[in-house]
C-alpha cells in the first residue's frame, strides 16, 4: 500500500504492507528507533508518538490508517545542536534512568503543551495526566518535576 | 554536593534525543527474523511435531525444534551450584517433555517476523497432557506430579542454619509469634523486553552476540559452553539496557537458540521478546512462602527465630537456582540481634516459568515476615513497634557485627536513623492523629519496617562457599590516552541504574580531572575488563568503583614517577593538583597529564624501567558484604471498596558514602515504586491446571504517576570500612521495606475493622479481594 | 497473505465489501483492539475494510429522548458529547484506558469488538441502549441485551456493520451511578464494573466483571447476591461491593474516597 505522511515536517510516500504498524513503520522502515515498543498493546505508551498534534500508541495505528496524518516522533521534537526545554528538565530533573519510556513522556507532555491548559493544574491533576506512560525505573518524581518546570514554568 | 549540581549523565544526554541504542535498534545486513513457538501446555509430553507445512512457506529460512537441539548443543551451564542441588539437562529447545506454558518448543527463522509467526501457526505438536502442579506448597506434597523422573521429590535444593538451643528459648519465651507470610508471583518487567541479535562474525571465526543482559560475560560464558565453542571465539555486546531489576541478570536460551541459529544460517538471526510472551518467557521474581516464629522474652528482647523459606522455582532448577531462599534464610535475622535461630530455605519445582532473580532477591520477602512478626509481637506487648525494634537492633558499638547466620553487619547507626526518621515523619503525632481518625470512622494507619540490604556482592570465597560458579570480584581498566583524556573499561553493566556516571565521577575524582575528560566503556566483552558476577547483587558503584579506584591509584602512581623523571624531582614531594602533577613547594614546576600522557606513550625519556604508556588494571575482590541498611514509614488510608490509598512515605537510609546523590535518590524512589507494586497489586496469577493468567500488560498492574503518594528521604552516610571509597550499594533498598511498611499501616488502618481480612499475602489486594 | 487494503468512501462501497467478503473481511475502526490481534497474527483477515473516511459515521445525532453516536465517534468525543446530558456514562467512558486510547477507540471498535465487561458495554446494557446494523438492503436495531453474546461474539452478521448505538437520555427524575474498581489509582482494566439506574421509580443495577458479561438485576443487593450466587466467592464479593457503591452514589454523590 502507498501512504503518504508529514513525518517530522516532511511530506513521505512509503510502500508498507497492510498490517504494518506505524511503530514498525518508523523503527523498521525509516530508521527512526526513537519511538520504543514496550508492550504492543497500547498500555505502557513507550511508543507514544504525536499524531496530528495528539499523543497516540504508534503500536496501535496501522500506518496505512495514517495516511495523510502528521507524525512526529522524538526525532522532529529534537533541535539539531541543542536540547529542547522538555528535554533538558528530564536531564536536569533526574527524570531519566534507563531512556526506554523517556521519547513516550516527551511526546505526551508536548502534547499537553500544545493543548494548552495544563498550567493551572495541581499535583494531582498533573499525575493524572501523565499516567498514560509507564515508567519502571524513576517512580515518577523525576518526570513530575520535569513535566512542572515544562508545563507550569515559573517566570 | 547537591544532586542538581552535578555533570549530566552522559547517556541522559542521549536518551532525551532518543540516541538510546537497544538491541532492537541494532541494523545489520541480510537480517533474519525469529519467532519462538512456546508450549501451551503447562507439562505435557511432546509426542510428535510436523513442521513440513511451516518449513515450505516463503520466506522461511530455518525451522529447528529440540530434537536437533539436544544433539547439536550442550545443556545451558547452572551458574548456581548449591551443595546437594538436583539437575536438568536443559536445553534452549524443549525435547521430550515441556514443563510449563511458555517453554520454547521450536524456532522459526524467516525473512520477517510477520511470516515467522505465520509460519509457527502451522506447525502443528500433539502433546500428551501430563498432571501440572503450580504451587510450591503442593509441589512439596508426597503425592506430588513429579517434573524430573529421576529425582526422588521436587526439591531442588535446601539449606539450613541452626545456631543456639532454640527449643528451650521458645519454651522460656514470654511472648511468641506464628505467621505464614507470602510474596507471590511478580514480574520484574523491564519496559525494553529482552532482545538477542547474533551474527557470525568471519573476524574472529565465531560469532557476536548482542543482547539486553546485566551479565555479558556470563552469555560468552554460556553461548561457548552450549555451542562448544571457545570462549575467546564469542563477542557479547550489551548496549543500552532498558531496565533489568535481575530478570536481565541470568543467561537465557534464547541467547543460545539466535547464536545457533546465525551459524547454521551464517547471517544474523534477531530475535526481539514480544510483552506478551514476556510474561511466560521471562524469569519472574518472588513466589516465596515464609514461615517464621518469633521468642520474646517479657521485656521484648527476641530469644530466637524459627523461620522457613520455601521458593517455587518454577519448572527448571537453573537461572538463578534457589539462590533468592537462600539469600533470604541468610537475611532472616537482618539488622537484629538474635541469639539462637533454625532456618531452612529450600525450593521446589513446579509447572511455572523458572523464577530467577528479581531486586530484592529474597530480601523483600524475610523482611516482609521479621517486620511484620514484629508488628504483631509490639501489638501484644502493646508498646511502639518503633520502641521493639530499638531494644533489638544491633548497636553501632558493636559493628562491625557478625549475625546468627555469619552475615557480617560492616558499619551503621540503626538507632540514630531510626530515630532520626521517626521525628522527621512525626511518628508519635502521626500514631494520635490517625488514631483519632480511626475512632472517627476513617480507617487511617501508620506502619513502618526496619531493613537491610546485603550489596556490593563479592567475596569470591563466599560466592566459592555457596556454590556460585563466578568469582565474586570485579575488574577495571583505567587508560589515560595520549591525549591526557582518559577510558575506563569496566565490566559492570549499565541498565538506567547510571552506574557508568558513578564510575566517571570516581576516576575524574581520582585523576583530578574534569568529568568530561572520562569516556566509561562497558557492555563488550571484546574490550571491557572480565567480570563473572557482572551487574547485580547492588554491586557496581561498590565493587566496580573500587576496582576503579585501584587502577586508577596505579595511574596516578605512575604519574607521580613519571612527573618526578621530567621535573628531576623527588616523587614524594609531587602531588596531583587539578589535572596535572607539581611540586608541593613551587606550583610552577608542574607537568599537565596531557604532558606527562605525551611522554609515556613517545617513550622517549622514561625512567628506568618504566614501560611505555598509561593503563593500568586491577581485580578488586570485596573483603565482605557492605550492609546498607534504613528505615521506612508510611501512612495509609483504606477507601470503602478497599483501594489502599497511600498517603505519604518516608524512607530513610544510609548506604555509606554516596558518590552521586543523584542517583542514590533514584535508585531509592524507582525502589519505592517497585515496592509499592509489590505490596499492593502486582502478581502473576496460575490457573490449577498451570495455564498463565497473567500474559498482558493489562492484566499485570504496575504503579503509575498518579499512584505514587509523597515521598520523603532521609539520608545518613557512615562509610563502609571495607571499600575505599566508603560506599555500598543501595539498588534494592528502596524494594525491601515497601511491602512490610505498607502491610503493617494498613494493619494499622485494620485494627478497629474486619478482622478476617488476610494481611500476611503480598500484594495486599490477594488478601482484601481473596485473589480477584 | 497481507490481507487486502480497502479505505472506502461511502457507506454503500462498505457495505458492497462486506456482502462479498463471506465473513473474511475486518472491519477497521479505531483499531486499539484490532491492531494487537492483527500483529500476533491472531487474526488474519482476507480484507480489511478502514472505516476512517466514512464521516457520517462521526456524527453525533442527539434529540430530546435519545443520543445516536456513530460508530466511527471516539470515546473521547462521546465522552464529551456526553458530559451534560449522561455524567455517568461520560464518567465511565473517562475510565477506559489512556488519553491516547481514548482519542483513537471507537464507540463501534469498543462495542463489536472489546471485550463485554468494557465501560461502554455496561453503560449500554444499563441504558438499554439500540445497536444499529446495516447490510446491504437491510437494517435492523438490537438491543444491547440481545447484541453482546460473549467474548469477541455479538449478534453482528458477518455482512452487518454496526453503523451506530442509540442511548436514550433520561427522563425528569432519573438518576445513574456509575462505580467500578481497578487495582490501582490511576486506573487500568476494571475488575468489577456497576451501573445502577432509577426510572420512574424503579431501579436497576448492572454489574460486569472480570469475567462477568453485563448482568442487569433489580437494584438491590439482594438481587444482586441472587443474581450472582453462581460467581466465585471472591469475584462476588467484590461485584457486590462495588453495586453498594453505586447504589449509595445514586442517592449522594460525594466522593466516596474523599
Amino acid at each position: 500500500m502507498r501512504v503518504t505522511l508529514v513525518l517530522n515536517g516532511d511530506a513521505r510516500t512509503l510502500d508498507v504492507d497492510t498490517t504494518e504498524r506505524l511503530c514498525d513503520t518508523l523503527r523498521e522502515r525509516l530508521d527512526l528507533t526513537a519511538t520504543h515498543v514496550g508492550c504492543s498493546e497500547g498500555v505502557c505508551g513507550a511508543c507514544t508518538i504525536l499524531l496530528d498534534d495528539t499523543p497516540a500508541r504508534a503500536c496501535l495505528a496501522l500506518t496505512v490508517q495514517c495516511d495523510g496524518a502528521r507524525v512526529e516522533t522524538l526525532e522532529g521534537l529534537t533541535p539539531a545542536d541543542a536540547l529542547s526545554p522538555a528535554q533538558q528538565a528530564f536531564v536536569q530533573h533526574g527524570a531519566v534512568q534507563c531512556g526506554f519510556c523517556t521519547p513516550g513522556f516527551l511526546a505526551v507532555i508536548e502534547g499537553l503543551r500544545r493543548q494548552g491548559d495544563a498550567a493551572s493544574w495541581d499535583e494531582a491533576t498533573l499525575r493524572r495526566e501523565l499516567s498514560t506512560v509507564a515508567c519502571r525505573c524513576t517512580g515518577y518524581d523525576g518526570i513530575v518535576r520535569a513535566a512542572r518546570a515544562v508545563l507550569q514554568p515559573t517566570p | 554536593m547537591s544532586a542538581t549540581d552535578l555533570p549530566p549523565r552522559p547517556a541522559a544526554l542521549r536518551f532525551v534525543r532518543g540516541e538510546g541504542q537497544y538491541v532492537a535498534d541494532v541494523r545489520l545486513p541480510h537480517m533474519l527474523h525469529a519467532f519462538i513457538l512456546r508450549s501451551p501446555e503447562a507439562h505435557a509430553k511432546l509426542e510428535a511435531i510436523d513442521t513440513d507445512e511451516a518449513a515450505s512457506m516463503t520466506g522461511v529460512r530455518l525451522l529447528v525444534t529440540g530434537t536437533e537441539i539436544a544433539a547439536a548443543t550442550a545443556p545451558q551451564p547452572i551458574v548456581w551450584d548449591l551443595p546437594g542441588q538436583r539437575r536438568a539437562e536443559t536445553r534452549s529447545l524443549a525435547h521430550d517433555r515441556v514443563r510449563y506454558v511458555g517453554e520454547p518448543v521450536a524456532l522459526i527463522v524467516a525473512d520477517s517476523e510477520r511470516i515467522a509467526r505465520r509460519a509457527a501457526a502451522r506447525i502443528r505438536v500433539r502433546y500428551g497432557k501430563l498432571p501440572a502442579v503450580t504451587s510450591a506448597e503442593a509441589a512439596e506434597a508426597p503425592d506430588s506430579p513429579r517434573l524430573y523422573e529421576d529425582w526422588p521429590d521436587n526439591v531442588v535444593a535446601r539449606a539450613n542454619w541452626l545456631v543456639g538451643d532454640v527449643d528451650a528459648a521458645f519454651e522460656h519465651a514470654a511472648f511468641v509469634t506464628d505467621g505464614v507470610y507470602i510474596s507471590r508471583r511478580m514480574a520484574g518487567l523491564p519496559l525494553e523486553a529482552r532482545a538477542v541479535l547474533a551474527a557470525p562474525d568471519a573476524a574472529r571465526n565465531g560469532l557476536t552476540v548482542w543482547t539486553s543482559t546485566q551479565a555479558p560475560h556470563q552469555v560468552r560464558a554460556a553461548v561457548a559452553s552450549c555451542l562448544r565453542m571457545p570462549e575467546h571465539r564469542v563477542r557479547v555486546i550489551a548496549p543500552d539496557v532498558g531496565g533489568a531489576f535481575g530478570t536481565k541478570s541470568c543467561v537465557y536460551g534464547e541467547e543460545t537458540l539466535m547464536a545457533y541459529a546465525a551459524r547454521k544460517l551464517r547471517r544474523p538471526v534477531r530475535w526481539i521478546e514480544d510483552r506478551h510472551e514476556s510474561f511466560t518467557s521471562s524469569v519472574p521474581g518472588r513466589d516465596e512462602t515464609v514461615t517464621l516464629s518469633l521468642a520474646f522474652d517479657a521485656q521484648g528482647i527476641l530469644l530466637a527465630m524459627r523461620g522457613r523459606v520455601l521458593l517455587n522455582k518454577g519448572a527448571e532448577p537453573y537461572a538463578a537456582s534457589i539462590g533468592s531462599a537462600w539469600t533470604g534464610g541468610m537475611m532472616l535475622p537482618g539488622g537484629y540481634r538474635v541469639p539462637a535461630l533454625a532456618i531452612e530455605a529450600l525450593g521446589v519445582v513446579t509447572n511455572t516459568t523458572p523464577t530467577g532473580a528479581f531486586r530484592g532477591y529474597g530480601q523483600p520477602e524475610v523482611n516482609f515476615a521479621v517486620e511484620s512478626a514484629f508488628d504483631e509481637a509490639a501489638r501484644r506487648m502493646q508498646i511502639d513497634p518503633a520502641e521493639l525494634r530499638r531494644r533489638n537492633l544491633v548497636r553501632e558499638s558493636e559493628m562491625p557485627f557478625q549475625s546468627t547466620t555469619g552475615l557480617v553487619l560492616d558499619s551503621g547507626r540503626y538507632h540514630a536513623l531510626l530515630d532520626l526518621a521517626l521525628a522527621k515523619f512525626g511518628w508519635d503525632a502521626a500514631r494520635e492523629r490517625t488514631a483519632r481518625e480511626r475512632s472517627g470512622g476513617t480507617r487511617s494507619g501508620v506502619g513502618l519496617a526496619f531493613y537491610v540490604e546485603a550489596t556490593n556482592m563479592g567475596p569470591s570465597p563466599l560466592c566459592g562457599m555457596v556454590g556460585v560458579r563466578s568469582g565474586g570480584f570485579d575488574v577495571c581498566q583505567v587508560r589515560v590516552e595520549p591525549s591526557g583524556q582518559v577510558s575506563v573499561f569496566t565490566g559492570q553493566t549499565p541498565m538506567g541504574q547510571g552506574v557508568e556516571a558513578a564510575l566517571a565521577q570516581l576516576c575524574a575524582e581520582e585523576l583530578t580531572l574534569p568529568i568530561e575528560d572520562v569516556v566509561v566503556i562497558h557492555g563488550d566483552t571484546a574490550s571491557c575488563a572480565y567480570t563473572g558476577y557482572s551487574s547485580g547483587g547492588s554491586r557496581g558503584a561498590g565493587v566496580g568503583g573500587s576496582a576503579l579506584i585501584g587502577a586508577a591509584r596505579k595511574v596516578k602512581h605512575k604519574l607521580l614517577l613519571l612527573a618526578a623523571h621530567l621535573l628531576d624531582a623527588n616523587a614524594a614531594d609531587l602531588l596531583l593538583v587539578q589535572g596535572g602533577v607539581q611540586h608541593r613547594d613551587d606550583p610552577t614546576r608542574r607537568r599537565s597529564i596531557t604532558d606527562l600522557a605525551q611522554a609515556a606513550y613517545l617513550a622517549a625519556s622514561l625512567p628506568a624501567g618504566m614501560e611505555a604508556g598509561l593503563d593500568e588494571r586491577m581485580a578488586f575482590d570485596p573483603p565482605a558484604l557492605g550492609i546498607s541498611y534504613g528505615v521506612a514509614l508510611c501512612e495509609v488510608a483504606l477507601c470503602p471498596d478497599l483501594i489502599v490509598r497511600v498517603r505519604r512515605i518516608l524512607f530513610a537510609h544510609d548506604c555509606g558514602r554516596q558518590i552521586r546523590p543523584d542517583i542514590v535518590e533514584g535508585q531509592i524512589i524507582g525502589g519505592i515504586a517497585q515496592g509499592l507494586g509489590t505490596a499492593l497489586y502486582e502478581q502473576l496469577l496460575y490457573e490449577p491446571d498451570g495455564t498463565p493468567r497473567t500474559t498482558s500488560l493489562r492484566d499485570y498492574d504496575i504503579p503509575f504517576a498518579a499512584d505514587m503518594p509523597p515521598i520523603e528521604l532521609v539520608h545518613l552516610e557512615t562509610p563502609s570500612p571495607f571499600f575505599p571509597h566508603g560506599a555500598k550499594g543501595v539498588g534494592e533498598s528502596g524494594v525491601i521495606p515497601i511491602p512490610a511498611a505498607i502491610a503493617n499501616a494498613v494493619r494499622d488502618a485494620q485494627s478497629s475493622g474486619d478482622a478476617s481480612l488476610r494481611l500476611d499475602t503480598v500484594p495486599l489486594i490477594a488478601g482484601l479481594l481473596g485473589g480477584a | 497473505m497481507e490481507p487486502v487494503y480497502h479505505a472506502p468512501g461511502t457507506l454503500d462501497e462498505v457495505l458492497a465489501l462486506l456482502a462479498i467478503g463471506r465473513g473474511e473481511a475486518r472491519i477497521l475502526a479505531g483499531g486499539q483492539t484490532l491492531v494487537p490481534l492483527l500483529f500476533r497474527v491472531e487474526d488474519e483477515p482476507h480484507t480489511l475494510i478502514d472505516l476512517r473516511r466514512i464521516v457520517p459515521l462521526r456524527a453525533i445525532d442527539a434529540t430530546a429522548t435519545q443520543v445516536a453516536l456513530g460508530a466511527m465517534v471516539t470515546l473521547q468525543a462521546a465522552e464529551l458529547a456526553l458530559r451534560t446530558s449522561l455524567p455517568q456514562v461520560a464518567a465511565a467512558l473517562r475510565c477506559v484506558g489512556t488519553a491516547p486510547i481514548r482519542a483513537r477507540a471507537t464507540v463501534g471498535g469498543t462495542a463489536a469488538l472489546a471485550d463485554p465487561w468494557a465501560e461502554l458495554v455496561t453503560c449500554l446494557h444499563a441504558l438499554d441502549a439500540e445497536l444499529v446494523l446495516v447490510a446491504e438492503g437491510r437494517e435492523r436495531r438490537v438491543r444491547a441485551i440481545d447484541f453482546f453474546h460473549g467474548i469477541r461474539r455479538t449478534a453482528r452478521q458477518p455482512d452487518e456493520l454496526l453503523r451506530q448505538v442509540v442511548l436514550p437520555l433520561p427522563v425528569p427524575g432519573e438518576r445513574h451511578a456509575y462505580h467500578e474498581f481497578t487495582v490501582r489509582e490511576s486506573g487500568g482494566k476494571a475488575r468489577a464494573l456497576a451501573f445502577a439506574r432509577r426510572r420512574d421509580g424503579r431501579t436497576t443495577l448492572t454489574l460486569a466483571g472480570e469475567r462477568l458479561m453485563p448482568l442487569r438485576v433489580d437494584g438491590t443487593i439482594s438481587a444482586a447476591q441472587a443474581a450472582l450466587r453462581h460467581e466465585d466467592p471472591s469475584a462476588r464479593a467484590l461485584l457486590l461491593r462495588v453495586a453498594g457503591q453505586a447504589l449509595a452514589m445514586l442517592d449522594e454523590e460525594t466522593d466516596p474516597c474523599a
